[in-house]
């Protein structure tokens, strides 16, 4: 059980590395739908393990939030803004695959400075949730489209929702549905206002939308 | 007695290169819906090019004369060193992973020194590009070997897949909970990739054009002709059945001694005729990349070789 958890939590990790490889914003988007169900099954072994009903109901939540409706929204976004081409960044895919790799060292020696916790399934969860935080903030940071934004904001948000199920047996309910439906409403609202731009700029790159329009 | 399973062992091997190398191309040609060269097509080459003469040509220096030699020999003396299913290899107690290394890229070398030497225009290019390729998916292999070792705190590679298969062994008849999910899964798909870009395979590099915009492996050994082609060609084989031979010891690693011979090389044979499939399937499905893709793949296999290590560091 343990090394399907810590499998899980590991998959989560190399879908994140995966997304920052990733050229094209379409393959992006189904890299991070595949990440949110791999997360969702981790969340399903720690339910079986620990017999807490709850997290059943968390895991059928992450499914149709995460794993169903924020993906479809998000193609459907992707499909009326019509750039459906390769994602700019401002370094090239190499090196923030490498740079993605030192995250994961740096977040694996901050784990080992960890001293007071106890983990259900051995410190790699953590290490993996730490990276893919990381990952997550500098995919935020690097791309240069606007819609990769969104994508950043929801490997964060995978990652966090991993911390909180490598300690703890996760959070209660209210809060973990509180926070999910969260999500999906700013994602919501993010792809109304990606939109917007789209329609008065005619743009969604970062670099373009600094020049001034009359 | 040790010695002379070992021996067979490893001459099995070599027989069975080239039968490896024409399934894939038959079971690529089958799934474009061609009816496909014989299995055996492959050998009937090989002995075709023995009997011809070589040609070289007027610039060559003494250089072309040994490197197809030192293309197939490295090759030939791994099929020594590896424990693929019987547990004594002849030179196992010297597959120390820098040697492995070593003798995995000092056939690209002499393979890059003979297409420079023969003054081609196409030489130069191919060699450049399968130095890009190669040197790019060092580090990868490099850590993915060291993370074996870290894991199963064995020096050797021998030492490391017979362990590997003792807990596998141990995992099946008491269950016991000393295994991992995680780090094979890394090395398989990490040394995947490295196959596939190490032994010019489609989405690095198409084997069976001569398209010289695109062509890497095969621009290098333009020139080659009769016994050195023989060489070069064998020892391209040799090398995509080493790498896949890697692959199925981490699979399911099963090693036997000389009672469970037979049963050992009927599952080696299984694992890799899976592993031709996976290969084949693989080059079918995707198209080729761009050259300036290529680093994208090989840095996201560095990267999962370098988790790999950072995990068999923590188990």
């Amino acid at each position: 059980m343990e090394k399907l958890a810590s499998f899980f939590a590991l998959m989560v990790l190399v879908f994140a590395v995966l997304n920052v490889a990733s050229p094209f914003l379409k393959f992006a988007i189904r890299l991070n739908m595949l990440q949110s169900w791999t997360l969702a099954l981790y969340v399903l072994v720690v339910a079986i393990s620990s017999g807490v009903f709850h997290l059943y109901l968390s895991f059928l939540a992450t499914i149709v939030f995460k794993g169903i409706l924020i993906p479809i929204l998000l193609f459907r976004v992707l499909k009326r803004t019509g750039k459906e081409r390769e994602l700019d960044m401002i370094m090239s895919i190499p090196s923030a695959v490498v740079f993605s790799g030192i995250l994961i060292v740096i977040s694996t020696i901050l784990v080992a400075k960890f001293g007071g916790l106890e983990f259900i399934f051995g410190k790699f969860v953590f290490v993996s949730s730490l990276s893919t935080f990381f990952i997550g903030g500098m995919l935020l940071v690097i791309r240069k489209v606007l819609f990769s934004q969104i994508l950043g904001l929801l490997i964060m948000e995978n990652a966090i929702f991993l911390a909180a199920n490598s300690a703890v047996t996760g959070m209660p309910l209210v809060v973990e549905l509180g926070i999910l439906f969260d999500i999906f409403v700013s994602i919501l609202m993010a792809s109304v206002l990606l939109l917007r731009i789209m329609k008065s700029f005619e743009d969604i790159r970062v670099d373009a939308l600094e020049v001034l329009k009359e | 007695m040790s010695l002379l399973l070992g021996i067979i062992q490893a001459l099995v091997v070599i027989m069975l290169a080239p039968f490896f190398a024409g399934l894939i191309h038959k079971v690529k040609q089958r799934i474009r819906g061609q009816k496909g060269i014989s299995l055996f097509q492959f050998y009937r080459n090989l002995y075709k090019l023995i009997k011809k003469e070589v040609v070289l040509s007027k610039e060559a220096s003494i250089v072309s004369s040994i490197a197809p030699y030192f293309y197939f020999l490295p090759h030939a003396i791994l099929c020594f060193m590896l424990p693929f299913f019987y547990k004594n290899p002849p030179l196992g107690n010297s597959s120390n992973p820098v040697v492995i290394l070593y003798l995995l890229s000092l056939p690209v070398f002499f393979m890059t020194l003979y297409a420079l030497d023969q003054a081609s225009s196409f030489g130069g290019l191919g060699s450049s590009r399968e130095w890009f390729i190669s040197s790019l998916s060092e580090p990868s292999a490099v850590l993915l070997f060291f993370s074996l070792c870290v894991y199963t705190g064995e020096p050797n590679l021998k030492g490391v897949f017979l362990k590997l298969s003792d807990e596998l062994r141990s995992l099946l008849s008491e269950g016991s909970d000393h295994f991992s999910i995680s780090i094979p899964f890394l090395i398989l798909f990490a040394l995947l990739v490295l196959a596939l870009a190490e032994n010019a395979r489609i989405p690095f590099d198409n084997p069976e054009t001569h398209l010289e915009l695109t062509m890497v492996h095969e621009a290098n050994i333009l020139e080659a002709s009769g016994k050195h082609l023989f060489l070069f060609e064998y020892g391209s084989y040799l090398r995509l059945t080493l790498f896949l031979s890697l692959m199925s010891m981490l699979l399911f690693p099963f090693i036997g001694d000389a009672t469970l011979y037979p049963l050992a090389f009927a599952l080696y044979l299984i694992k890799m005729l899976f592993l031709c499939l996976v290969v084949a399937f693989v080059e079918s499905f995707n198209a080729k990349l761009r050259l300036f893709r290529v680093p994208n793949i090989l840095s996201f296999a560095f990267v999962l070789s370098l988790l790999a290590l950072v995990l068999s560091m923590e188990a």
